[in-house]
């Protein structure tokens, strides 16, 4: 997974709009007129948010018969968990070698 | 699906809880790793007050977040946000236990999941990103999640 990829799960939830439109799709499968009517922002608006939504895995869209229909898309969430259980075992193992350091210097003295 | 839970991380460190507490704290700027993890990355940090502060080497400052609790030698809570506004904040506590084999420290990342801004938190929104996320997990765990 890369860095790229979780930076864009944070960025897209950075945005009102696009909060807005997961809590829509939460109640189930959608098409963009659907999301619109109830995303204060006009359809275009909300074609927009949904492609920076689906460039970040949290949405997918899937063609039911004629219909283009906008879905959560599973695991959305995971690269953003990833990044971070990473970051604070990177952080805390530094930590540790702080305290085995000042410890070794107490008993040192 | 356990995606949205806190991000929970233990590391088990040699000594008290009084010495862990304090090289958290007092001696963070000794061991975060600032080069990988900063928003400045040539800069030093420190808890200052009740705040934790990157000053960078040209004088620039940030908060990375606010102490909401602090308990020594036994926990401290903060608030979390480096890089971003403060309304953006998460939240971290960390728990140190005395153990046989020294101290059990936790580090629980709790609402990183939520970027609510409270400025834009009209009525309709109150608790909306709880249900989004609710939905989410319910609908993303079901067997034809995405279908």
């Amino acid at each position: 997974m890369s860095n790229q990829s979780q930076a864009r799960v944070f960025d897209a939830l950075g945005e009102p709009a696009r909060r807005r439109i997961l809590e829509v799709l939460a109640g189930g499968p959608q098409p963009v007129g659907a999301i619109a009517e109830h995303v204060p922002v006009g359809r275009s608006a909300v074609s927009r948010q949904l492609r920076v939504l689906s460039e970040a895995g949290l949405v997918q869209h899937t063609s039911r018969g004629t219909r283009n229909l906008y879905a959560l898309a599973p695991d959305g969430f995971a690269p953003a968990q990833q990044w971070l259980v990473a970051t604070w075992d990177h952080v805390l193992s530094e930590y540790a070698r702080a305290v085995a350091l000042r410890i070794e210097e107490e008993s040192a003295k | 699906m356990s995606d949205l839970a806190p991000v929970r991380r233990e590391v088990m460190v040699p000594g008290s809880p009084a010495i862990a507490f304090d090289v958290f704290t007092r001696q963070i700027g000794g061991w975060w790793p600032i080069p990988a993890i900063s928003v400045f990355h040539n800069s030093t940090v420190a808890f200052v007050d009740d705040r934790i502060v990157e000053h960078s080497a040209t004088g620039e400052e940030t908060v990375w977040g606010t102490v909401t609790e602090w308990l020594p030698p036994h926990s401290l809570s903060f608030t979390w946000h480096p890089g971003k506004d403060e309304s953006q904040a998460s939240r971290i506590t960390v728990t140190f236990a005395e153990s046989d084999q020294g101290t059990l420290v936790t580090l629980i990342h709790d609402g990183w999941e939520s970027f609510a801004d409270p400025a834009v938190a009209r009525d309709e929104y109150n608790n909306g990103w709880q249900i989004v996320l609710a939905g989410y997990v319910q609908l993303a765990s079901a067997p034809d999640a995405g279908a």
